[in-house]
């Protein structure tokens, strides 16, 4: 029995292999092996995610309760039923009421999250900054001027308002101007702060792949 | 400056003229008037063509002979002649204009015109004239529609001078008027008087000679419909024009077809008593008629000049009753047509006529190419296809006599136009317009411009780049594993994570919320692996949930890791999984509503807070803290907008990939994160601080290599371009 | 107007989840509470619905229509049902089961992520021949600075206080800027929650 456990996990690290391999051929151009690899992820990602929802949502959160008598997960079971119609274009309509239970569950949640979790409370940060930094060193000061500029300078780089003046084209003001070409430096940081993230990310990615790659090529010589 | 009038056209000349502009014709001050001669009149009309050369015993030989001639011209077939309105009708239309211009002196002879003239706006009646003129000039009133047609034209002139009054008015009956030239002249100036007739009427035998020069002037479509009315089969006697523009000799004398012609134009009058001539010598307005209407034909472009207002809507107007006159004159088209019908409804023709045509010089009849393809189709000659008024022997109508046997449609459709709505551009436009399209195309639609060019050396650039980084990881595992230069500064973020993990009290619960992607588990790996073997060091219980499909499965196999490192962590009482949370921000905002609605069962669908780890928690407060494991900056910001305001102080720390942690930072700067662990340095310095070496110190090494080297591509990459001439990008 | 039933309950849904930021009222709570229930298992359905389309709404007719490269359909659909018969048997907590996270999805996204970064190295090489301005220049650096820190390199600068100084000074360089993406990002999901709960966006009509 162990001895098969063993040679199923080799199966399944071959397969991991296998697949990997598959990937990495990707860089000499697509081709099968990638195509192969890529359609048999999409698929059995598919398959476990709908399995996944059977069992942890719709199981637990709407047929369970119906089994149980809970007359008011019906609503959930109506909605689920009328969202189900999106799939035939002829009596889709039907499902709009459904995505109005979602969508203004979602803007709902998107405003209050927005505005109390990030609006008020980094306008607070940016505020409170001089506040926690008053006692302190000088170069807090500055920090602290510093965020405020930055952050200030950035949302107005966001701000694409300007005044027309007749005969002219639309042109920001000198401080808007100034302030936009600040901002955009900020953003220009933070950008590349992001891609040196995601570059990280991959490289990463790389290192566990090729360690993956020498361990199972060594397990499997070895095994 | 006052004007005059050409009694004739009726259009305004200038004080000075003598002759009418347009027409010729002498005008007032010049003409007969009242009791004035004929050989006065001729006298002054030869002053005014240059006849006053000719002595004036040359003169009376002229006339007399042009007499004698006449007279035996009338003597060759004085039966035949037919009558002189039928002639009129038949041939008038062509020569009438011109003859107006020559036949002055017969101005008088309207004065004795029937009552069908008076109608038509006739001259005051002149003296000199004789009965017999107005004999041959009594006609049915059916065969007048020439009349009409002249009257309306003639109206239609008025009210272009604007100048028309009763008086100044020409004399209508002009066939009549065309009597006495014709009996008083030759054979040999009626040859080239008749020429153009003739040659009309040998190559397209209509008389309506104006109408067809007019017709090329219209649009297409009109033409094609005038075509196709049943009105406008007139035989090929009318319809059928000479185009061709060639110049044809005149007739000689004797030549048949100028005898068929003096047959139908004098048959009648051979019956007729013969009017006495008057002493008009009939020589000048021959004279007269050579000068003005040559006997090439550039007549006959001046005439369809002329002519032209007549062109379209008489014709149109006497359809209607062609197919009545069609049986019993079909080469008179206008017979059969009442005058008050048509003639008081003729709208104006727009289009003036050419009065430079008259000049001799002008290349007669010869119409240029674009009025030739303007030219409609069924102006073609079409001799052969339309029977006139016999039976018609095929189609719907098939033995029905008379009818109006429709054109021949499929012969006369053609083509159309084609007709496009592309637009036309310039080269100058279209440059124009490309350079304006590259100004606004983004810098990223260069690459297709590129494309052609960047996979020959492009493809093996990233094929050599790759393989070297692979090359790169492998080295470094194989030849130095675990060697790097570990991080001796810690981020205080990661520092705050290991102070809080190492502050929790064992006796509540922490939840881990495990939302990241398979594809990055092995950085988050490297990231949290530290502080859950940190946790599990410290006998926290844990409870784990997902918002991501996958992420309660890649938790248990981290934990499942951990777990081996430390032996003394039991997972099966200490660790509870909800498996997967639905909804996104909306499930995560559930959890704060109430928790345990939101998480009924742990993903074996058992009863979730039953069990020991959880069965004192009911809402987040009640948690020792909450891990989120992302690797998505949204995600994180989710959790921190939904969950972090009802966490109400309970630590809210962050494990992230190294790409989200940079949009993170402000969250953590702002106090609403409590730690920050991010990437695999992240997971090192965790490691580095826990003083317990750890994969991620052990592969720290090959990615710190790996880092160097793209960064060093980076660095040579950007100095050559810096070097390199720059392309398509801005240059600020 | 387009359906204003569906406008009408999506406004209504908005407003009570809405207020359950402002209030606590457990009235409202009650009402809340299952309305944010009943989203979630709606969001389920929706991503089974997303999925039964994928399967036969794209690969179904693909095959159907003969396209080029079916046979990459076939074997869709073929791990999709094989991976959901095993799953509904077993559970998703079954090791089989969970062997296709680990030992399908994770190698497969896992080299996509590799090869991505192979990628992005490659284009970093050319980066600066397209965006020659300042921002470029500024962005060029600031990535390289990031990516060195990253790399933890810079353990060295323990030793000397200004290198010190100046290394955690540039953490805090993309805070500002990232302070005022998410206030920019915030702003426009304010505006367009309240778009959509107004009802001036319908994105629930088709």
């Amino acid at each position: 029995m162990g001895q098969l456990n063993l040679n199923v996990d080799m199966v399944w690290t071959l397969v991991s292999l296998l697949l990997t391999l598959c990937v990495f051929s990707y860089v000499f151009g697509d081709n099968a092996f990638f195509r192969f690899a890529t359609a048999l992820f999409i698929g059995a990602a598919a398959g476990y995610f709908a399995v996944v929802i059977l069992y942890q949502v719709l199981l637990p959160k709407l047929i369970v309760p119906l089994i149980q008598g809970s007359t008011l997960s019906l609503v959930p079971l109506v909605l689920s039923g009328l969202l189900l119609t999106k799939l035939s274009p002829r009596i889709g309509r039907l499902g709009n009421i459904s995505m109005a239970v979602l969508v203004g569950s979602g803007a709902a949640i998107a405003i209050g999250g927005a505005a109390l979790g990030t609006i008020f409370n980094q306008v607070r940060a940016t505020v409170n900054s001089f506040g926690a930094t008053s006692a302190g060193t000088g170069t807090s000061i500055l920090e602290s001027i510093f965020l405020l500029i930055g952050t200030v300078a950035a949302l107005v780089y966001f701000n694409f308002g300007a005044r027309q003046k007749q005969g002219e084209a639309p042109k920001r003001s000198k401080i808007s101007s100034v302030l936009a070409g600040i901002g955009q430096f900020f953003i220009a940081v933070t950008l590349g702060a992001v891609f040196a993230g995601v570059l990280s990310a991959g490289l990463t990615a790389l290192v566990e792949r090729g360690d993956f790659i020498l361990r199972s090529i060594m397990s499997l010589a070895g095994g | 400056m006052t004007e005059k009038i050409c009694p004739v056209c009726n259009r305004p000349n200038i004080s000075t003229a003598k002759r009418c502009w347009y027409c010729q014709s002498l005008l007032e001050d010049e003409q007969a008037e009242p009791g004035m001669t004929a050989e006065d009149l001729a006298g002054k009309e030869a002053e005014v063509t240059g006849s006053n050369e000719v002595p004036e015993w040359l003169a009376r030989v002229r006339q007399r002979k042009a007499i004698e001639e006449m007279q035996q011209t009338r003597s060759l077939s004085p039966e035949s002649l037919p009558p002189a309105e039928e002639s009129g009708g038949q041939s008038g239309n062509q020569p009438d204009n011109q003859e107006k211009a020559s036949r002055e002196p017969e101005k008088a002879e309207a004065s004795q015109l029937p009552e069908w003239l008076q109608g038509l706006g006739t001259p005051p009646p002149s003296e000199g004239v004789t009965k017999s003129l107005q004999m041959e000039s009594t006609p049915e009133p059916e065969n007048f529609s020439w009349l009409e047609k002249l009257k309306s034209w003639k109206a239609r002139d008025e009210e272009d001078a604007d100048t028309g009054s009763e008086q100044s008015e020409p004399p209508a009956p002009q066939p009549p008027a065309a009597q006495p030239t014709v009996e008083g002249s030759n054979e040999e100036w009626l040859a080239e008087f008749l020429t153009p007739a003739e040659e009309s009427r040998e190559e397209t035998p209509s008389s309506d000679l104006e109408t067809r020069v007019e017709t090329p002037a219209m649009p297409a479509e009109i033409a094609e419909e005038k075509s196709l009315q049943p009105g406008s089969e007139k035989g090929p006697e009318d319809e059928t024009y000479d185009f061709s523009g060639e110049e044809h000799p005149p007739l000689e004398e004797g030549h048949p077809v100028v005898t068929q012609f003096l047959d139908a134009e004098f048959s009648g009058s051979g019956s007729l008593p013969q009017p006495e001539l008057p002493s008009v010598p009939t020589e000048e307005p021959s004279d007269i008629l050579k000068e003005v209407a040559p006997t090439d034909n550039a007549d006959l472009d001046w005439l369809t000049h002329y002519q032209e207002p007549e062109a379209e809507e008489p014709e149109e107007k006497a359809l209607p009753s062609a197919s009545q006159a069609g049986t019993t004159q079909p080469s008179a088209p206008f017979l059969g047509v009442q005058p008050s019908d048509w003639g008081e409804s003729i709208p104006e023709p727009d289009i003036e006529p050419d009065f430079e045509a008259p000049e001799e010089e002008v290349e007669p009849a010869v119409l240029p190419a674009w009025m030739q393809g303007l030219r409609p189709i069924e102006t073609k000659p079409q001799p052969s296809s339309v029977p006139s008024e016999e039976t018609v022997r095929e189609g719907p109508l098939a033995g029905i006599e008379g009818a109006l046997v429709g054109a021949n449609l499929g012969a006369a459709f053609e083509k159309p136009a084609m007709y496009t709505n592309k637009v036309q551009v310039t080269d100058r436009q279209s440059l124009r317009a490309e350079l304006l399209q590259n100004l606004l195309s983004e810098p990223g639609e260069a690459k297709n411009a590129e494309e052609p060019r960047r996979p020959v050396r492009g493809k093996w650039l990233k094929r050599v780049m790759s393989l070297v980084m692979l090359v790169i990881v492998f080295a470094v595992l194989i030849l130095a594993p675990g060697t790097s230069l570990l991080p001796v500064l810690f981020p205080p973020e990661t520092a705050n994570a290991y102070r809080l993990v190492n502050e929790l009290s064992s006796d509540r619960p922490v939840l881990i919320a495990a939302d990241f992607e398979a594809g990055l588990s092995g950085e988050m790996g490297f990231a949290a692996q530290s502080m859950l073997e940190h946790l599990m060091l410290r006998n926290i219980p844990l409870a784990v949930l997902s918002t991501n499909s996958v992420g309660s499965t890649l938790m248990d196999q981290m934990l499942a890791n951990s777990q081996g490192l430390v032996s003394s962590y039991d997972a099966s009482t200490r660790v509870v999984n909800f498996g997967y949370l639905a909804g996104a921000s909306i499930g995560m905002q559930s959890l704060t509503s109430d928790l345990r609605t939101a998480l009924p069962y742990d993903r074996n669908l058992v009863q979730a807070w039953t069990h020991p780890v959880v069965q004192n928690v009911y809402s987040l407060v009640d948690l020792g803290a909450l891990v989120v494991v992302t690797d998505d900056a949204d995600t994180g910001r989710y959790w921190i907008e939904q969950v972090q305001p009802a966490l109400n102080g309970v630590p809210l720390i962050l494990v992230t990939s190294a790409q989200a942690a940079p949009m993170l930072q402000p969250y953590y700067a702002s106090g609403q994160v409590s730690a920050v662990v991010s990437g695999i340095s992240g997971g090192s310095a965790y490691e580095q601080m826990m003083k317990l070496p750890g994969n991620s110190s052990y592969f720290f090494g090959a990615y710190q290599v790996l880092v160097l080297a793209v960064a060093a591509l980076f660095l040579v990459g950007g100095l050559i371009s810096l070097v390199k001439p720059a392309e398509r990008g801005s240059k600020g | 107007m387009k359906s204003p039933i569906a406008a009408f309950i999506g406004f209504l849904v908005g407003a009570i989840v809405l207020a359950g930021y402002f209030t606590n009222s457990p009235l409202l709570a009650s009402i809340r509470n299952p309305i944010l229930d009943w989203t979630v298992i709606l969001a389920g359905v929706a991503g089974l619905i997303a999925i039964l389309n994928l399967v036969f709404g794209v690969h179904m007719k693909r095959i159907r229509d003969k396209a080029p490269r079916q046979a990459f359909s076939y074997i869709l659909i073929l791990s999709f049902v094989v991976v959901l018969i095993v799953g509904i048997l077993a559970g998703p907590t079954h090791p089989v089961v969970q062997k296709t996270v680990t030992n399908i999805q994770v190698p497969v996204e896992t080299s996509l992520m590799a090869v991505l970064a192979i990628t992005l190295a490659y284009a970093s090489l050319r980066f600066l021949q397209r965006q020659r301005n300042w921002m470029g220049i500024t962005f060029f650096i600031a990535t390289l600075f990031f990516f060195l820190i990253n790399s933890g390199v810079f353990s060295f600068s323990a030793d000397l206080p200004v290198l010190r100084t100046i290394v955690s000074a540039a953490h805090q360089l993309p805070v500002a800027g990232a302070r005022g993406i998410l206030l920019g990002i915030a702003l426009g999901s304010l505006a367009t929650g309240i778009r959509i709960l107004i009802g001036a966006d319908r994105p629930y009509n088709n």
